[in-house]
């Protein structure tokens, strides 16, 4: 008798005749995410069992694999040979507290003796032996134990399922760059897209010394939170500072974070070309401050011709600060060290730019250049979960 | 590297380095153990508790507590002597370890003395409060620690216990001790706070002082060290150290204040010289160890930043954030919103030199003129 972890996929399961490149993607990502525990990870239908590792390990590895993209639910169980006594032996290992329960069994090995009804009767009465307090109800149950005797010659005995974070394996639906600021959004925007397969690159812009080196810790322990979902990542640190005096100085004052969006998204588009990324992310959500109104995003939209993702264009900011305490984001992104220095915060920016007005005011700049710059003074910091 | 952020923290001194080191490798011995080691230790602790009696003007019979610093001993003073349903009187220039700590007692009524605009408690008002009110317990600080303004203890206390003798009044001097004379006598005070790394001891350690026949209620317990006020195993290492640097500091105090007044001294010259634009938070004879200022149209977070590229290290009173941009003290003084937002703090110790006053010096006039013309 062995323990071990079941876990199961999402909506791999719906894929046709390419199923076999997002399971070995979820492979990988599996293995990845466990590297330095010693275990095994192997395929048995349509899931992966994880086994042969230290019991003082089972809690580490559980917390790190309901992270990982792809998986519906997991269960931890009990692998036994297809053998009714050595099975109902196994029984009295399993504590279930006082609750109504049921028993399962799912008898897909068909030269198991005992039919499927029968023996979750005789389960279930050596439960009740070990528990008198327990009730069964099989319509209502707290708790259901499942026994599935399956083809191999191994029976599973579990109880309890855990939420995964579902989605779809990382790296499944090829890259893309995500603008990382130190705020609630952008984080929730990178987990959301990484959710759905993508490999992540994240971009991050700071105006030292304008802004703190703790602005910049923040941004690099948000990567280091998200990591844990996404696996590990590079992070692109590119000083803005430069960028942010020359706005300042050379045009309407209104236009400062117009502008700036707009110069952010012609360096982050150069970055993804050279990363091979295939597109961008953004944390905007539609009219959440001033430069999110339509006409702010379209003016930061016409500068790229790459796809520009907005997973939370049309999220509530109590939606958005609900993922972001669940995946444990929230309380980095508060901290009082602002990715903006206030010295740059026009007082009354433009909300509806015009297109015609703000590339005018583009004229006094030498952009191309201060672009080149940009992408000449990033620093590269590797993310690991 | 230029460090000009002394009132935050300091660098060890050798001396204090030294002796916690010795202590740590021969004297590791729990005070309270039986055995001749916790006997030898026990005896350590002693004589450092007397050093600092000493160094305070205090008497054989009265309290020292030693914990784990200022915050800790702020905490044991507001909580221990102030009893349930106390009258309170503190001013609204206190360290967060009083003002806040104050803040949160539940069954006190507490009332906060506004500052002065140079940055003292108003004593107008405060002898209005006292008029009108009967205070049991009252913590006013010694020196400020954002501004430098030194409170006239003595008279405030004079002021007090002339209304009610049986008010037991509390002083944070964790800005002053070993700087200027901290006499518990000539104060008048019952209870002092002191910390050992504002003065180049170790961090970790620093002291309550109560004066003899003044009940303390414990606010920690276990297993009864510090006659049960204090429970915890005595940090000796620490403990020994900062009586050995505060004894040094004590004997040094008019050559070191000498020394640091003529640093602040010359970056005040030196901004005068060049005609720069800055405004003294508080009175420029407080202590000289250190100087406020509010610079118009710079952010104090963004000069420090452009500072510390220069390897230069200075405090300010405010974070360059749109949410926070307030100063309770600097305000409390009068001051306006870009006088706190452009406040920065500079915060000296012995060990800096007139050559590096005038190189900070002009490196702030140097980053102002830029961050003023951008």
């Amino acid at each position: 008798m062995q323990r071990l972890i079941i876990l199961r996929y999402s909506e791999i399961h719906l894929k046709g005749s390419n199923r076999g490149f997002f399971e070995k993607c979820l492979y990988d990502n599996t293995v990845k995410a466990i590297e330095d525990i010693k275990a095994t990870v192997e395929k048995g239908g349509a899931r992966y069992i994880v086994k042969d590792y230290d019991a003082k390990d089972e809690k580490k590895l559980i917390s790190r694999l309901t992270k990982v993209f792809g998986y519906n639910w997991l269960s931890v169980a009990l692998c036994v040979e297809n053998d009714p006594d050595k099975i109902l032996q196994a029984v009295n290992e399993i504590k279930i507290s006082n609750c109504t329960f049921r028993v399962t069994t799912r008898r897909a090995d068909k030269n198991f003796p005992i039919s499927s009804n029968e023996f979750s009767a005789m389960v279930g009465e050596i439960v009740l032996k070990n528990n008198a307090n327990l009730k069964v109800n099989l319509d209502n149950f707290d708790k259901e134990l499942k026994v599935d005797i399956r083809e191999n010659g191994y029976t599973f005995l579990y109880l309890d399922s855990i939420k995964c974070v579902g989605g779809m394996p990382t790296g499944c639906a090829g890259k893309a760059i995500c603008l990382l600021s130190g705020g609630i959004d952008s984080p929730v925007a990178i987990y959301k897209i990484a959710k759905r397969g993508a490999k992540i690159y994240a971009v991050h812009f700071h105006s030292y010394p304008y802004t703190s080196e703790r602005a910049k810790q923040k941004v690099v322990d948000l990567a280091k939170i998200l990591s844990q979902y996404c696996g590990k990542m590079k992070l692109y640190c590119v000083s803005f500072t430069k960028v942010q005096e020359e706005i300042h100085k050379k045009c309407d004052p209104k236009l400062m974070i117009t502008i700036m969006r707009r110069i952010m998204m012609r360096v982050t588009e150069k970055l993804a070309h050279r990363l091979k990324c295939k597109a961008i992310v953004t944390g905007e959500s539609l009219g959440q401050v001033a430069s999110q109104t339509m006409e702010g995003i379209m003016s930061s939209n016409s500068v790229v011709s790459m796809p520009v993702f907005r997973p939370l264009i049309g999220d509530d900011k109590n939606d958005i600060i609900d993922v972001a305490k669940q995946i444990g984001t929230f309380d980095t992104s508060i901290l009082p060290y602002e990715d903006c220095c206030t010295v740059f915060l026009p007082r009354n920016p433009i909300i509806k730019p015009q297109l015609d007005y703000v590339a005018k005011q583009e004229q006094n700049l030498d952009i191309e250049q201060l672009v080149k710059d940009c992408l000449k003074n990033i620093e590269i910091i590797e993310i690991n979960p | 590297m230029i460090y000009f952020d002394n009132a935050s923290t300091t660098k060890i001194s050798q001396l204090g380095l030294d002796t916690y080191n010795e202590i740590s490798k021969n004297c590791y011995y729990n005070c309270s153990s039986l055995h001749k080691g916790g006997l030898n230790a026990n005896k350590q602790l002693q004589q450092a508790r007397e050093t600092i009696l000493n160094s305070i003007n205090g008497q054989f019979n009265d309290t020292l507590i030693f914990c784990s610093g200022a915050t800790e001993a702020n905490n044991m003073a507001v909580f221990g002597l102030a009893k349930k349903g106390a009258r309170i009187l503190t001013s609204m220039g206190e360290h967060p370890s009083i003002y806040n700590t104050f803040k949160m007692t539940k069954n006190n009524v507490v009332d906060f003395v506004p500052l002065a605009e140079n940055g003292q408690v108003d004593i107008t008002k405060f002898q209005e409060l006292i008029n009108e009110n009967n205070y049991d317990f009252i913590s006013i600080m010694l020196v400020n620690n954002e501004t430098g303004a030194i409170n006239d203890i003595a008279k405030l206390v004079e002021i007090a216990k002339s209304k009610n003798e049986k008010t037991i009044f509390h002083s944070d001097c964790v800005q002053a001790y070993g700087k200027i004379d901290v006499l518990v006598d000539n104060l008048g005070v019952d209870a002092i706070s002191i910390s050992s790394h504002k003065i180049n001891g170790p961090k970790g350690i620093g002291a309550l002082y109560v004066k003899n026949g003044l009940h303390l209620n414990p606010i920690t317990f276990g297993g009864g060290q510090e006659w049960g006020l204090r429970s915890g195993t005595e940090n000796l290492p620490a403990i020994v150290s900062f009586a050995v640097v505060a004894e040094d500091k004590v004997k040094n105090i008019k050559a070191n204040y000498e020394k640091v007044k003529h640093i602040k001294e010359r970056i005040i010259e030196i901004f005068s010289q060049n005609n720069f634009d800055y405004k003294i938070n508080g009175d420029v004879n407080g202590s000289p160890y250190i100087l406020s200022i509010s610079l118009k149209g710079v952010k104090g977070e963004v000069l420090l930043h452009k500072l510390e590229i220069d390897d230069i290290l200075i405090g300010t009173g405010s974070a360059c954030s749109s949410k926070s941009s307030d100063n309770r003290i600097l305000n409390s003084m009068g001051n306006t919103k870009d006088e706190i937002m452009g406040n920065i703090r500079l915060s000296f110790g012995v060990d800096n030199t007139i050559n590096e006053a005038e190189l900070v010096a002009n490196k702030i006039i140097e980053h102002c003129n830029y961050l003023r013309n951008i």
